[in-house]
């Protein structure tokens, strides 16, 4: 579970990013979250994933208390939390097996593990035999669901796809917005930051729409929350 | 809450020999300056102890001849030699009789020594004594202090301060000079190790920003460091090593042993300490340039 508790945060030069937020994301839920630039997205990822801290205000995720925890619990945290950044960050001269194997080598996964699971995670991507390519051998579409797959690669129980459509045609992102719901399906929640109305819509999901560091709207999707 | 699992020495040290090759400009410079400096180091270590060997020949140097009192029976100076021997840096106690001493003295005057014998027997107007030989590196004064203490019937004792005061002098000065030019040449290799992993810090700073979101522990992060100071610390050890072996055999052994006059140690004697030296202080080098250049990295990203 994610629960922001009245967070509020404030940078050096008095830009208030985030305004006594709450919001509370069960787990397996499927989230959109949405909202013009400077909204306070970002920020909210960046909290969750304890890289910076809140001004005021308590955050929980995946059970663990992010604002007091412990330096040495986070890499824990972080092992919860996967997440596909909108560059992808994929390793150019790393080969797509090396790029999701990289990311279970960092947390000790022994090699023989790391074979199996990465050709398990090539076929739920629907990459099956691009294993052996670099990513400038493969479209834009492809290199995001490496990247996908890279952030399953430690079983998280949440995945976090900031701006997964943008600079990528329909189809792309299409398929895309599918293997997250096939994802979801794994019991795993799915948080998605976007500007795309156009795949909000496609999917029947909840969708928090944040403006000016608070949440203007949260509309229950039409899935989720029978299960939860 | 997740297990942690064990960190996987292999993966960290391919990422390290990978960092080592990349970066390899600064890695040979590294292992240059390390070398450069163990070797340096062991040179004067060499030297110093071959001149300590030597100086300790040197006659006088390391002796100190106690007197007993006129007419000391046999008893009493049995009990001299005993308390002599027991002094903390006492090497070894020679008892020499005024017989012995008025013999050597008179055959040193080039005397008609059977004449003069006769003539002083019974009122030898030397003195019995003790050749006390101390360790090299003994306190002289500790050791005249414990004679005045602990030692009876001493009627006076020679110590050829003059020659201990000079090359005491001698060696504290090499001493000071050595200490200060390896303080110096350590501060370089340690600057440029941090230099050397800086940069491979730098050149995989995507890599460990994704590590850390992925969860890496600073452990795992830090460990391909930490093995590439290792690296450049044992493969500069390994060459200083030989380096020294072939500087001492060559130099030492072979050019100045030569003369019958001084003794040069076997390199073997002293093969042992310095391959623990160069090892340990090589290490120690690589450890702490990862380590500075680590936390000065972590403390601008964290």
């Amino acid at each position: 579970m994610i629960k922001f508790t009245n967070v509020s945060k404030t940078y050096g030069d008095n830009t208030h990013a985030l305004r006594n937020l709450t919001l509370e994301i069960k787990d397996g839920e499927f989230v959109f979250i949405v909202g013009p630039n400077g909204a306070g997205k970002t920020t909210l990822t960046k909290l969750m994933l304890h890289e910076e801290l809140p001004t005021s205000g308590k955050i929980e995720v995946n059970g663990y208390d992010v604002v007091n925890i412990k330096k040495r619990h986070i890499p824990h945290l972080r092992r919860t939390v996967g997440v596909v950044f909108q560059d992808f960050r994929l390793f150019e001269k790393m080969t797509v097996f090396d790029n999701i194997a990289f990311a279970m080598h960092v947390v000790g996964t022994p090699k023989r593990v790391i074979k199996k699971k990465v050709h398990t995670l090539l076929k739920l991507v629907e990459l099956e035999g691009k294993g052996g390519s670099y990513p400038y051998m493969l479209s834009g579409g492809e290199q995001r669901r490496v990247a996908l797959a890279r952030a399953l690669a430690n079983n998280p129980d949440t995945i976090i796809a900031d701006e997964p459509t943008s600079n990528s045609d329909k189809n792309s992102s299409e398929h895309l917005m599918r293997l997250l719901a096939k994802v979801q399906e794994h019991n795993k929640t799915v948080i998605v930051i976007t500007h795309d109305l156009s795949a909000v819509k496609r999917l029947d999901k909840r969708v928090i729409t944040l403006a000016d560091g608070a949440v203007i709207s949260d509309i229950p999707g039409g899935d989720n929350d029978e299960e939860n | 809450m997740r297990k942690t699992k064990s960190i996987k020495l292999g993966y960290s040290l391919k990422l390290a020999l990978n960092g080592l090759f990349k970066n390899r400009v600064m890695t040979f410079s590294s292992v240059l300056v390390l070398f450069s400096c163990l070797v340096i180091m062991g040179s004067f270590l060499l030297v110093a102890v071959n001149v300590n060997e030597n100086v300790n020949k040197i006659d006088g140097y390391n002796k100190i001849v106690v007197f007993a009192e006129k007419d000391t029976n046999d008893y009493d100076l049995e009990l001299m030699r005993e308390a002599l021997e027991r002094i903390d840096g006492v090497e070894s106690v020679v008892f020499k009789s005024n017989e012995e001493a008025l013999e050597e003295q008179l055959s040193e005057y080039n005397l008609q020594s059977e004449f003069l014998l006769e003539m002083y027997r019974d009122d030898n107007p030397l003195k019995d004594s003790f050749v006390l030989t101390y360790e090299p590196n003994a306190s002289v004064e500790t050791i005249k202090l414990h004679i005045d203490n602990t030692v009876d019937h001493v009627a006076k004792y020679n110590i050829n301060m003059d020659v201990v005061t000079q090359i005491n002098g001698l060696k504290n000065a090499f001493a000071i000079i050595a200490s200060w030019l390896m303080i110096l040449l350590f501060v370089v290799s340690i600057f440029v190790i941090i230099n050397t992993v800086k940069l491979s810090v730098y050149a995989r700073r995507d890599e460990i920003a994704l590590m850390r979101y992925i969860g890496a522990t600073d452990l795992f992060i830090s460990l391909p460091y930490l093995i590439e100071g290792l690296i450049i610390g044992i493969v500069s050890a390994a060459l200083a090593f030989g380096a020294q072996f072939l500087l001492y055999k060559y130099l030492m052994l072979d050019l100045i042993g030569r003369y019958d006059i001084i003794t040069i140690i076997p390199f073997a004697e002293l093969r042992n300490i310095i391959i623990l030296g160069f090892t340990v202080i090589g290490i120690a080098m690589g450890f702490t340039g990862s380590i500075i250049s680590l936390k000065k990295y972590n403390k601008e990203n964290a």
